[in-house]
This record gives structure tokens, sequence and C-alpha cells, in this order.
């Protein structure tokens, strides 16, 4: 064989490798701030394309359980892979949208250069932001109704619009991977239903998200799969097979409410 | 007096011969590059770190004296000078950093504590190094408040490339720093190593107080980093612009300041300095169009007027005649006897309508309400997407 035609089929070995790869496989991750565990050797391996929902209480580590895969927080231990490669190699399939309250509102930027933050590694060292890349930014905020809104600087936005942007930042990144924390929390309606599209038109792509969501009454129609955690994994598959009264109990205890229960069990 | 105007003159117009315009060349580049850097400093909340690091020269400056002392005879020499300075700087960042990560101390903390300790230990060095039995410790009290008009030919060369340096290697890496002064964890999701970037920005901030030290003093520097920063911010909204007006404003008042110091050369630079930015600062305050002290009075006043039509509006549309009938007739709204026009009928509809869907707004968001209050006066369709605005229409029919 001669180098080049070598070059091409271990290229091909690696594409295959990667194909086969789950979007996120998480083993025995184990985080902790101080001395407390946040997370406690969570083990999880995400389906190829679809929607997941990681659920649980406050302080259940959901969080964290992103942030660790992330490598955003020191873990203790834990191996995470992503698309079958170490997250590091990864990195460009993978789109994340930290919490709003995360970030300081105030900073000097419009929406639209909030969005094109989401292109800054594809446009590499040294290199200006674009013409063209402002035009995709603008596409992004289109698709989430924020075409409007693209000169506005992003404290003047409602808490609705800076969820939007936030999305349309990670959107235009264009990722197989979303991860997002918290995206619902603090919309209004409206924000709520086009982060749902936009939930579906991710799945329809065949990509995947796993989102953290609080609220169990809006879970099983939103999402088709969950990962339920507190501290320790609890329970995770197909949404009907994790959202049972049996695993709630375990994961929340007394703390909810018999509507919820029946909301969240269906 | 017309001597002073002279030479205040002849360094402006870089006359003042090939020492003075390296001064002047370098200062100009000090202050471009200091007006970013104390940008990023204060959009990641740290801008009194630069203060500390300043202030935690001053002992590596004694020492760096002493050891020149020591192995050539002569204490102002201004390697040894310069780099004890970046040292003991460095170390006082580094401190602070341990300090507020590992033992978990707060970072304002953390920096008072840094600043004390090392300029004490500067300051306790130098009455020590006056003492001693050799010349030249007078002017080590140029790097206390600056004197540009007194450097030498290295000095002047080290000020100017370092500076410069820090400007070129700014710019090329200023989107990322932005990236991470906005969103450190999406950086790092992204991939970025934020921890090195982070650590640049501190590292240019120290080459450029340690290449202005001599010129601009260390009491101080922090003044030409932060306030073309905090004027700048009076005239935009928008980082890159923001950066390029601090640039701006940084080489001006470091280079009128230098040619000040030139021309009353007992004066301090960095007083000189300290006083345009001041100055540019003041103006900035009170005359920007957005966020000026000004304009937020007259702001007030659109509001108060806003807030008497928007009355009218409600008695119109409550069928009632207004309270206050000279603005009424003057806007249109009523006619001479007091009853109401078209436009006043049309007026209080289009009012009624967007006072109904806010209602039903914040119905769904009573968290927005200080936000839509705020903009009580702006139409609906300039606060809301389409799409919001639809549905919140679909709902109220």
């Amino acid at each position: 064989m001669s180098p080049d035609i070598r070059a091409v089929a271990n290229a091909e070995a690696v594409h295959d490798a990667i194909e086969a790869g789950s979007p996120l496989d998480v083993s025995g991750l184990t985080v902790a701030y101080d001395r407390a565990p946040a997370l406690w050797n969570v083990d999880y391996v995400a389906p190829k394309g679809g929607l997941v929902a990681i659920v649980g209480p406050n302080g259940a580590g959901k969080s964290t359980f992103l942030k660790g895969a992330l490598g955003l927080t020191p873990k203790i231990s834990g191996r995470v892979a992503a698309f079958g490669a170490p997250v590091a190699d990864a990195r460009r399939r993978i789109a994340y949208v930290p919490q709003r309250e995360s970030v300081d509102w105030e900073f000097p930027a419009t929406a639209l250069d909030v969005t094109a933050m989401g292109l800054y590694r594809s446009i590499g060292w040294l290199r200006p932001v674009r013409k063209k890349h402002r035009d995709a930014a603008l596409a992004a905020l289109a698709e989430l109704g924020m075409a409007d809104f693209a000169d506005r600087q992003i404290g003047q936005l409602s808490g609705g619009q800076q969820q939007r942007v936030f999305l349309a930042r990670a959107l235009v990144q264009d990722a197989d991977l979303y991860l997002m924390d918290e995206p619902f929390a603090g919309v209004d309606a409206a924000t709520e239903r086009t982060i749902v599209s936009l939930l579906r038109r991710i799945a329809s792509a065949g990509k995947t998200a796993i989102v953290v969501h609080h609220d169990l009454q809006t879970v099983t129609e939103y999402f088709d799969h969950a990962l339920m955690i507190n501290v320790r994994r609890i329970a995770a598959g197909p949404m009907a097979d994790v959202m049972t009264a049996e695993n709630l109990q375990k994961a929340y205890g007394g703390r909810l409410a018999a509507p919820q229960l029946a909301a969240a069990i269906g | 007096m017309t001597d002073y105007w002279q030479n205040f003159w002849t360094a402006l117009t870089l006359n003042g011969g090939y020492n003075s315009v390296v001064v002047m060349a370098g200062l100009a580049a000090l202050g471009a590059a200091a007006g970013p850097i104390g940008a990023l400093m204060i959009l990641k909340r740290r801008p009194l770190l630069a203060d500390a690091v300043a202030h935690a020269t001053l002992p590596g400056v004694a020492i760096g004296f002493l050891i020149g002392l020591w192995l050539t005879g002569d204490g102002r020499n201004s390697a040894f000078l310069l780099t004890g300075a970046a040292l003991t700087g460095a170390l006082a960042a580094g401190a602070m950093h341990l300090l507020k990560d590992g033992a978990r101390i707060s970072e304002d903390a953390a920096t008072a504590a840094a600043l004390s300790v090392s300029f004490g230990l500067g300051v306790a060095l130098l009455s020590l190094i006056q003492a001693l039995p050799t010349g030249g410790q007078a002017g080590l009290n140029a790097f206390l408040l600056g004197q540009a008009a007194t450097l030498n030919q290295s000095e002047a060369w080290v000020l100017a490339v370092a500076s410069s340096m820090a400007l070129v290697l700014l710019a090329l890496l200023f989107k990322e720093f932005a990236l991470i002064a906005f969103d450190p964890g999406g950086a790092a999701a992204q991939g970025l190593p934020v921890k090195f970037l982070d650590l640049m920005i501190t590292g240019l901030m120290l080459l450029l107080i340690a290449a202005g030290l001599r010129a601009v003093g260390l009491v101080l520097i922090l003044a030409l980093l932060v306030t073309p920063a905090a004027a700048a911010r009076f005239w935009t909204d928008r980082l890159p612009r923001l950066a390029a007006l601090a640039a701006t404003i940084g080489a001006a008042g470091a280079y009128t300041g230098g040619a000040v110091s030139t021309a009353l050369p007992n004066a301090p630079t960095g007083a000189a300095i300290v006083l345009i930015l001041s100055a540019i600062f003041l103006f900035s305050l009170l005359f920007a169009p957005k966020r000026g002290a000004i304009a937020a009075v007259l702001r007030r006043q659109g509001l108060r007027h806003a807030l008497r039509r928007r009355q009218i509006l409600v008695e119109l549309a409550a069928g009632a005649r207004p309270a206050d009938p000279k603005l009424a007739r003057s806007l249109g709204w009523i006619d001479g006897n007091g009853s109401s026009t078209p436009e006043g009928e049309a007026a209080a509809q289009a009012w009624l309508r967007d006072e109904q869907l806010r209602d039903r707004y914040l119905a769904d968001r009573p968290e927005d309400a200080g936000r839509l209050l705020a903009a009580a006066f702006t139409p609906l369709n300039d606060l809301l997407p389409r799409d919001v605005i639809a549905e919140l229409e679909r709902r109220e029919a």
C-alpha cells in the first residue's frame, strides 16, 4: 500500500470508530467541590440522536454533570468520551449552553456579537470575525426569532431573549451534541415553545441534546430520554422507564407533591 | 511661562530630540496598550489586581537596586531594576491567586493583603537604601510618581519596545480575551485554553506596568490602565469600539502627560497623566450622549413628559376629560371644546392595546416587570420579538 492509500484507509478507520461512538460516554464520574461530593460515580451513555433530559432535585449535581463531562470542573475520577474520542478532541462537535446567570449581561456586546462568539474556534486564532461569520450568526438569531434584536446590547434584552441569544450562539456552532444547562429557567411561554421547536429540529437532524430540566410537568412532553440523578445516578434510559414512581421516590424522596408525580409518570 | 509652553510644544510635536521622541512614542504605545488591557481588567471585575501588582513592584525595584549596587557598584541599572519589579509584581499576582483559590479568602481581601504587604516591604527597603553611603538613591523616587523627562536612552527603548510588543499581542488575541472575559465556561467548552489566556492578560498587564514604571510611576499607573476604559464605557456598548476608544484615550493621555512633564521637569509624569485622563473621564461622564449625566437628566425630563401624555391617554380611553387640557390640545388629541379628536381616539386605543398585551406578558413573566416598566414608554413592538407579540395577541383575542 502506498502511504497515501494507507492514510486514507486509516482516516476511514478512525472515522468509523468515531461514528460508532456514543455522543457522550461517561463512566464513574465523581466531582467534589470542597469536601462533599457533588456527583458520585455516575455512568451514562447517551443515545445517538434524540433529546435527553437530566432531572433530579436541587443540588443533585445536574449542572455539575454537564460541567464535569466537559472538563470545566476538575473531576476526582471518571472517564468521559464524546463520539468515541476524548472530549478534548471532540470539542468542535459539542455546543454548550451555560446557565444564563453565569455571565454578566451588562457586558458591552450586542446579541450578534455574543452569537458570533460561537464561531470563534472555527474562525481560529489571529483571525477577525468577518462578514460571512456575522451573516451566519444573524441567521442563527433569526431562527430563534431574534433578528430584530441583533444590534441590541444584551443587557437590554429580557430574560427569554437573553436565553435565545445563548441558544443562537450554540446553534451557529453547528454541533452534533448540544449540552444545555437549564435553558427553560425563567423564560416566557413563547420562548419556551421556541426552545422546544429548536430541540425538535436538533433531534430530527439526528443530533443529540442533553438538557438540564427541572420542570417535571413538561419533561415527558419535551424529551424522549432521561438521566435521573441525585448525586448518584438513579436511573437512565427511555423516558417511560425512568419516570416511575419508584425512581421519583428515590430521587426526590417525599419532596414531590402528588400532582407533580402524576404529571411526571404520565 | 512662555518657555514652558515652548518646551511643551516642542515635546508634543516630537521636536525635542532623539530621546524625547522615543519616550513620547513609548508613552503613546504604553497608553494605547494600557487602555484595552484595563478594559479587560474591568470586565473581569479585577481592576484592583493591577493596583496591587503595581505597588508590589516597589520591593523589586529596591532589591534590583541593591543587587545592581552589589554586582556593578551602581544601583541605577535599569535591567536589574525592571527585572526586580517584574519579579515581585508577578510574585504578588501569584500570591493573590493562591490566597483566593487555596485559602478561600475573598478576592478583595487577597488583593488588599498583597498590596499592603508588598508596598510596606518596598517602602522599608527604600528607606534602608536611602541610608546607604552611596549615590543614585534619589533616582528611585521617580519610580513612585514617574519622571518621563529624565529617562535615559535604554530606559526609553525598554518603554517603547515592551509597550509596542504588548500592543501587538493584545490586538492579535483580543477576540479570545474578550470571550474569556465574558464567558469563561463557554470558552473552555469551546476548547480555548482559558487559564493560559487569563495568565496572558495578567502577564501583559505586568509587562506594561514594568515598562511604564520609570516613566509613569507605580502609584498612579493604575489610572492609565483603568481610567481610559472607564471613560470609553460612556460612549459605546460594544467591546471592539470600547477597546479602540480606550486605546486612543490612553495614548492621548500618556502622550500629552509626557509632554507636560518635559515642559515642567519637576512635575511627576504620573500626576500629569492622571489629571489629563481624569479630565477626559469627567467630560465623558457629563456629556456622553446615552450614558452621560446630562443625557440622564434630559431623559428623566422626557420621562416626566411621557408620563403626562400617558395620563391623558388613560383619561381619553376612559372617556373622561383630560385634567391637563393644555397639553392635550397641543398634542392635537382634544379640540377647543375639550372633546377628543379622531387622533386622540386612535392614540388612546393604541395605548390600550399595548397596555393589555403588557399585562398579558407580565402575567406569564412577573420577573420581567421591572424591565418592562423601565421601558413603559417604548412601544411593545420594539421590546419583544414578533412571535412573542403575535402569541400575546392571539391569546388576548
